[in-house]
């Protein structure tokens, strides 16, 4: 066989919003939307530049839900780009973008090979009309998938080497939806050579021989839970039909959690100084990639008065973005979670023989029935139909963040300022 | 803290009262009405706290009977100290004056420290009250006692409980309401309505973008029909407008072409010809203009020259005048000099023979010339003066030498003779012993040796006596005391037996007088007694013979030990006879007599030491004569070694003298000079020498100068004569070698001028033939011109060229407009069919036409072209802009923010809500467990007094009220109690806080006026109880007018003190 390579990428979700930013500078509006776009135009970039014969697309290219006119031609726009170097694409569709009528309305370029739905199809990659591989694949005809696709794919035996496409949850991954279940084995039984999976967010290499199994992840984070570089795989079969593969990262912008103690600090600008110093160190750690911080302050110190004092922590907000947050390649520091606590001991208060005490004692053990009071007591809060469609009763151990919440809450406003 | 004695002054009714030895209990003040109670309580708090301000009149108290407003107050405190407390009048509340344990005088701070800051509120409402104080509830609601009643034990520092709540559920209340407009989550509630809204609108545009990608599809093909039609309708009117454009292009053609044919036809012209002609022409003339200036400068160049004619023969001389030019300064200096130079010839002179004739007679010029003065015959006149001097100085040193030698001698031969003087009158001391000195030294020491062993020999052999004599009486007594002892056998048998007898007699008696007990005792007693004698005597016996025995061994060790002294005795004799013989024998043998003692001996011993240091003396002296003689030996040796120096001396002096007359006599010098002398006679003689070559030297020079100058003036008459001029005086020999050399000058500029003048007219005839060459080339030229152009003459020549240039330009107009045409046309059967019908139509014919074509015909299609189009376009920047649309990404974008948002704030609305639940739970464990210290003391005393018919008192967290509880566990707020149970509920919280306030701050007394009034017989015996327990803990001060109620107090308190109180007494 000859020598080949492809880019392995899926889970673009061009154009949909990024979720859990509660603040926006407006000058940060159009780099965030453009952020899917960018990262997918890197990935073409990068096909181009390591000459690949082929971009394979393992599912949710974007959300179809959203129904974005803009996606599309902008897709369209970036596969013109790679028919003109002769590069193939193939795509399957996933829960995010099923192949509905809607999408088959969309002509895409000559090179671009859309996989359908009824059965798992295989075509050839080629070279100058020389097949250098067989791409088998299958799309999502609906959004819900439930059966087991994985069963479907069959090596020829006497064909080329062979690259399966699918968007399906290997293993049942509990932070995704369980679509197009099936488990490493059923993949090892078909005989690929690779497997080119989408639908977890989080890259990684399920299976690292004969056949190697990636999830390529999502190329641009699009919420908090999203952090880290995000990017593609570029791999490479040589002659032995041997497979070398290599993480790019493409994202434009990078999510960030970081935590922070403030013991030890004294002063605001202690703290100010801190924040920006890891700004710093992540701008240089992330390739001078914009970046969006999300802030949790933790520990007992005297900074914490200052912190619970009202609009302190906007100020603060308020001065990083200043600082850094809207320059070209911004660090937005998203929000401050403040979980510092007073610089008392929690322990020894909850000791004593009084209401506070009595008061940190239910919070620390609080019995079945009083976590089924607290539930109950938020419960006005959803009365509100709309409220209803936007949140959701918090289940255990999203209550116990609140109790912890409410303890420091409890200890601020009992205690009086010179205690 | 307690009260012992009250001492008042003057306040209200009291004047001069004193009541003292309160006792740290219970005390009961009676009185009946106005007896003074209310005062005395108000007395007490007034030296306290200070006096009520005059605003209230009635509460101040002023004396009524007379008196110093005021009073003092002795306090005990719990560690047993005491303190005067004194308040009297002086500003609004009076002063006061506190004298402490040590006697101290001390104010207002001390006293606030005593009471622990306790306020004069918090005093009146709860230690010292009345009726109407225990009867109002607000009483205990002053700040100071509500902290301790209600918040105690919350753990909360200055925060109101309630104030924490009603935040929290105002800051609720701030993030949402149900059904509300204003509150954040109800506002981003509304916002994402909105946006919810465009969302639906913006998701429709994929349709209609399907619509327009339609109507394009179809609008292209209009458009493209459209520009077919447009292109034929174009191409028409085009050709009808290149018609219309062409026509006067195509005239002027017409017109060209007829001209040409009528004009002469020449064909060929020289290029430039006209030009060139004329260039020829003015050359020519140029150069005609050029060879006449050339001819006139020669003619005046002529002339010049003629006038110039030099000095041959002066030039001929150039480098002879030059050489005397060059050395005419050095002529006229050297002239100067030299009569200065003959008269330094004669000074010079003159000096000289002043030198020679210095030297004395014989001394001229060769002999000062010819004198060895080289430095070598100085040296060696130098060498015998020093020898000289040296031979001198050594004959003196011989001299002294001898006398020093001599003088030392007879030195030596004085002290040799003094020596054997002495030597001589110490002979005469001498002792004349025959022995020697060394062995009576020895002898004597012997003999100390055996003198003092003799004393040691006779010593001992005394101490020897001493122990021999007292041996002889102890033998003797120890042969005295045997014998002694021998003697003595012991107690006779007759004695045991008489006591034997002695006993059975008395028995017998005894049996006779019938005590036949009596008797048998007796009897046994004399048989025991006779048995006991008997082995005494014979243990006697025994020891007597032991003693015997020790005896006799001692006497025989006593024997022993004479026998041993007695010939220790023996050896010491001997030995001491010994002794004295050789002591006797060595006397002798040194001194021909016997010493006699010791004192002798050393004395002797003595002596041998002044006749030892007498011969070592002599010794020494015979030592040193030896030395003298040697040295006086040596002396005399060494002067006949040395010979005679003083000679040796005057010898070399001699010596050296006839060296130096040598020398004199070969110089040629008298012999009586010294060598002093001659050195001076050289120095002299080396001055004369300078002098002569001084002299030498400037007649040299004059002769060789005089030589130069001759020479110099030679020369010049020589070259005056070769340019036959008059020769002249030596005098003037230097001026004319500056006349000469102006002359030759002239006669060199001239000859230069000259030179210049020919090489000036040879230059110019070159030039003239130069100039003729070049006019013969430019007729060549022109006739050659002349005959290209077919000329005859240059004016023939000139029309030809004209009627030429005419032909030239109208042949490129023809052309140009030809390719103009053809342009228009398109080609050049275009141009042609272009000339075809433009010869066949009219230009009217055309206008008409090209109307026709253009406004009725393409015009219409253009128009209609540009709707289409416009309309295509229209419809594809819809599409355009439905593809690029941001809006949709925007609007989630914003949508997903506000979901943030919301998120964010709900959060904290459920944090808010949390904590509210949670508190409102910690309160209730607060009020069912955690009440306050004064509560549950409260309650405990609450329940006595009402006999258990109550058992709680409960402050509801965060309100500043009381609620009680029955036995029963009903509660029930304080409007619902009857008077009595009221107050008895406010008694018991007073005495509570009491209680609780002496574990905090300080115990202080209790001072209660008739405060029982209301209470059922029972209940105030309760109450009683109560207070008597108080009292281990407090002094309590109870006034009553009620002999009820004091009788219940001494029925209840058994060691209560009660005191009476009439009208202010």
């Amino acid at each position: 066989m000859k020598p080949f390579r492809f880019v392995h990428t899926a889970d673009l979700h061009l154009d949909s919003p990024f979720r859990g930013l509660a603040e926006i500078a407006p000058e940060l509006k159009e780099p965030l939307q453009e952020a899917t776009f960018s990262a997918f135009r890197q990935i073409v970039d990068l096909c181009l530049a390591r000459q690949v014969d082929g971009l394979l697309i393992a599912g949710d290219l974007h959300d179809a839900a959203d129904r974005s006119l803009r996606c599309l031609t902008r897709l369209r726009e970036q596969f013109h780009r790679l028919a003109d170097s002769q590069i193939s694409v193939f795509i399957c569709h996933g829960n995010h973008d099923p192949l509905t009528e809607w999408e088959a309305k969309f002509s895409w370029p000559e090179n671009v090979h859309v996989f359908g739905s009824r059965e798992v199809e295989s075509v050839p990659l080629l070279r100058g009309g020389v097949e250098l591989a067989r791409v088998a694949g299958i799309s999502y005809g609906t959004e819900q998938v439930t059966e087991n696709l994985a069963k479907n794919f069959k090596k020829d035996p006497n064909g080329p080497w062979s690259i399966g496409l699918l968007h399906t949850n290997v293993g049942g991954d509990q932070n995704h939806l369980n679509y197009a279940p099936c488990d490493l084995p059923d993949l090892l039984r078909t005989g690929m050579d690779y497997w080119a999976l989408g639908h977890i967010h989080a890259h990684r290499v399920l299976h690292l021989g004969s056949p190697v199994i990636i999830y390529p992840g999502n190329p641009q984070g699009r919420n908090p839970r999203e952090t880290g570089p995000r990017g593609c795989y570029v791999v490479e079969v040589d002659e032995r039909g041997i497979v070398r593969y290599e993480f790019v990262p493409v994202d434009v912008v990078r999510w960030h959690q970081e935590n922070l103690s403030i013991e030890g600090l004294q002063h605001p600008d202690d703290l100010l100084t801190t924040m920006e110093d890891r700004i710093e160190a992540i701008r240089h750690e992330s390739a001078n990639r914009c970046g969006i911080i999300r802030w949790k302050l933790t520990g007992r110190g005297s900074l914490h008065k200052e912190l619970a004092r009202s609009g302190r922590q906007e100020d603060l907000l308020g001065t990083l973005r200043e600082r850094s947050g809207t320059d070209p390649s911004f660090m937005w520091s998203e929000s401050i979670q403040d979980l510092t606590g007073r610089e008392v001991d929690i322990e020894i208060l909850r000791q004593e023989e009084n209401l506070l005490g009595d008061y940190l004692r239910l919070s620390a053990a609080p019995d079945p029935s009083l976590l089924e009071e607290l539930q109950a007591s938020l419960k006005t809060l959803l009365e509100d139909a709309r409220l209803r469609r936007y949140l959701e009763v918090p289940d255990e151990e999203g209550l116990r963040q609140l109790i912890h919440a409410a303890e420091q809450q409890g200890i601020d406003r009992l205690l009086s300022d010179d205690e | 803290m307690r009260l012992t004695s009250l001492a008042i002054n003057g306040f209200g009714i009291f004047r001069d009262i004193d009541i003292q030895d309160l006792p740290p209990g219970l005390t009961l003040l009676e009185g009946h009405n106005e007896a003074g109670k209310s005062t005395l309580m108000a007395f007490i708090r007034a030296v306290l706290f200070g006096f009520e301000s005059r605003k209230s009149a009635a509460n101040r108290y002023e004396p009524l009977r007379g008196g110093k407003h005021g009073g003092a107050l002795t306090l005990v405190t719990d560690e047993g100290q005491e303190y005067e407390v004194h308040r009297v009048e002086g500003g609004a509340h009076g002063r006061v004056t506190v004298f402490g344990p040590d006697g101290q005088r001390n104010g207002d701070d001390l006293l606030a420290r005593l009471l622990h800051g306790t306020t004069k509120t918090l005093y009146q409402n709860v230690f010292a009250f009345g009726l109407t104080e225990l009867q109002r509830l607000d009483t205990l609601q002053a700040d100071e006692v509500s902290h301790h009643i209600y918040t105690a034990g919350m753990g909360t520092g200055s925060i109101p409980f309630s104030q924490v709540i009603q935040d929290l559920e105002d800051e609720q209340g701030q993030l949402f309401k149900p059904g509300g407009r204003k509150p954040i989550i109800n506002v981003l509630l509304s916002k994402l309505d909105e946006t919810e809204r465009s969302i639906q609108q913006l998701q429709v545009i994929p349709d209609e973008y399907h619509k327009i990608r339609d109507q394009i599809t179809l609008r292209d093909q209009e458009v493209r029909l459209l520009q077919e039609r447009v292109e034929g309708a174009t191409r028409r009117v085009d050709w009808v407008e290149t018609l219309l454009k062409a026509r006067p292009d195509w005239e002027r053609i017409h017109a060209l072409r007829h001209e040409l044919a009528e004009l002469l036809n020449i064909d060929t012209f020289p290029e430039g010809g006209v030009e060139r002609l004329e260039e020829g022409q003015r050359a020519l003339a140029d150069l005609e203009q050029r060879r006449n200036e050339i001819l006139t400068s020669i003619r005046q160049a002529e002339d010049k020259r003629t006038k110039l004619v030099p000095d041959s023969s002066l030039l001929e001389q150039e480098q002879a005048i030059d050489s005397l030019s060059e050395h005419r300064e050095h002529f006229r200096k050297l002239l100067e000099g030299l009569p200065a130079l003959r008269g330094r010839v004669h000074s010079r002179r003159q000096a000289l023979d002043d030198l020679v004739g210095r030297l004395g007679s014989g001394w001229d010029d060769t002999r000062v010339a010819q004198f060895d003065s080289s430095i070598p015959m100085r040296e060696q006149i130098r060498m015998c003066r020093d020898r000289l001097i040296a031979a001198r100085l050594d004959l003196t040193d011989a001299a002294k030498g001898e006398e020093a030698a001599s003088r030392a001698r007879r030195e030596k031969e004085a002290e040799l003779d003094r020596l054997q003087r002495h030597l001589e009158t110490m002979a005469e001391l001498e002792p004349t012993g025959k022995i020697p000195l060394e062995d009576r030294e020895l002898a004597f020491r012997e003999w100390i040796q055996h003198y003092h062993h003799l004393e040691l020999t006779r010593q001992h052999h005394q101490d020897i006596e001493r122990l021999r004599a007292p041996l002889a009486d102890q033998i003797a007594s120890l042969d005295g005391e045997i014998t002694l002892l021998e003697r003595q056998i012991g107690l006779p048998t007759w004695m045991i037996a008489g006591v034997g007898l002695l006993f059975g007699a008395l028995g017998g008696t005894a049996f006779y007088i019938n005590e036949g007990f009596l008797g048998g005792a007796l009897v046994a007693c004399g048989v025991l007694s006779a048995g006991l004698l008997l082995w005494r005597r014979d243990q006697i016996h025994d020891d007597r013979q032991r003693r015997v025995d020790d005896i006799s061994q001692q006497r025989q060790l006593l024997v022993g030990r004479t026998r041993g002294l007695r010939e220790d005795s023996e050896v010491s004799e001997d030995e001491i006879r010994r002794v004295t013989e050789k002591m006797d024998a060595l006397s002798l043998s040194t001194a021909d007599k016997m010493w006699q003692s010791l004192q002798e001996v050393e004395e002797g011993l003595r002596s041998l030491e002044t006749e030892r240091r007498l011969v070592e003396r002599r010794k020494d002296l015979e030592g040193r004569i030896q030395e003298q003689e040697e040295v006086l030996v040596r002396l005399l040796e060494e002067q006949e070694s040395m010979g005679w120096p003083v000679a040796k001396a005057e010898e070399a002096l001699q010596e050296v003298q006839a060296e130096w007359t040598a020398l004199l006599k070969s110089l040629d010098l008298k012999e009586s000079l010294t060598p002093d002398g001659v050195l001076e006679v050289l120095a002299n003689l080396e001055s004369a020498k300078v002098q002569l070559r001084d002299w030498q030297e400037s007649v040299e020079e004059l002769v060789r100068k005089d030589a130069e100058v001759e020479s110099f003036h030679r020369q010049v008459n020589q070259v005056l004569e070769r340019c036959q001029w008059r020769g002249v005086d030596l005098s003037e020999a230097a001026g004319m070698v500056l006349v000469l050399r102006k002359a030759l000058e002239e006669s060199l500029t001239m000859r230069r001028t000259l030179d210049q003048a020919n090489d000036f007219l040879t230059q110019k005839r070159k030039e003239v033939a130069a100039v003729d060459a070049e006019r013969d080339r430019l007729h060549g030229q022109v006739e050659h011109l002349l005959q290209a152009a077919g000329a005859q003459s240059p004016e023939d020549f000139r029309r030809r060229a004209a009627v030429h240039k005419r032909r030239v330009e109208m042949d490129r107009e023809h052309r140009q407009l030809e390719v103009a045409l053809t342009v228009h046309a398109g080609s050049a059967e275009r141009f042609q069919e272009l000339e075809d019908t433009l010869a066949r139509t009219s230009s009217t014919d055309l206008e008409r036409e090209y109307q026709v074509a253009r406004v009725g015909e393409r015009d219409g299609l253009v128009e209609a072209l540009n709707q289409a189009l416009q309309e295509k376009g229209r419809l594809e920047q819809q599409r355009q802009s439905l593809e690029r649309n941001e809006q949709l990404s925007a609007v989630l974008l914003e949508h997903q923010t506000l979901l943030a948002q919301l998120d964010h704030q709900a959060r904290q609305w459920a944090i808010r809500g949390v904590t509210r639940h949670l508190l409102d739970k910690a309160r209730q464990i607060y009020e069912r467990e955690r009440q306050p210290a004064v509560l549950r003391q409260a309650s405990e005393f609450f329940k006595v007094m009402t006999g258990g018919r109550y058992r709680r008192v409960i402050a509801p967290l965060g309100e500043i009220r009381l609620v009680v509880e029955t036995k029963n566990g009903k509660k029930q707020g304080t409007d619902r109690l009857s008077r009595g149970t009221a107050e008895q509920l406010y008694l018991a919280m007073r005495l509570a806080f009491v209680r609780e306030y002496a574990k905090h701050a300080t115990t202080l007394p209790v001072v209660m006026d008739d405060i029982l009034v209301n209470f059922d017989p029972n209940r105030a015996k309760a109450a009683i109880e109560v207070l008597k327990d108080m009292t281990s803990t407090h002094q309590i001060l109870f006034f009553t007018c009620h002999p009820h109620v004091s009788q219940w107090f001494q029925d209840c308190v058994k060691d209560i003190s009660v005191r009476s109180l009439t009208q202010g007494q």
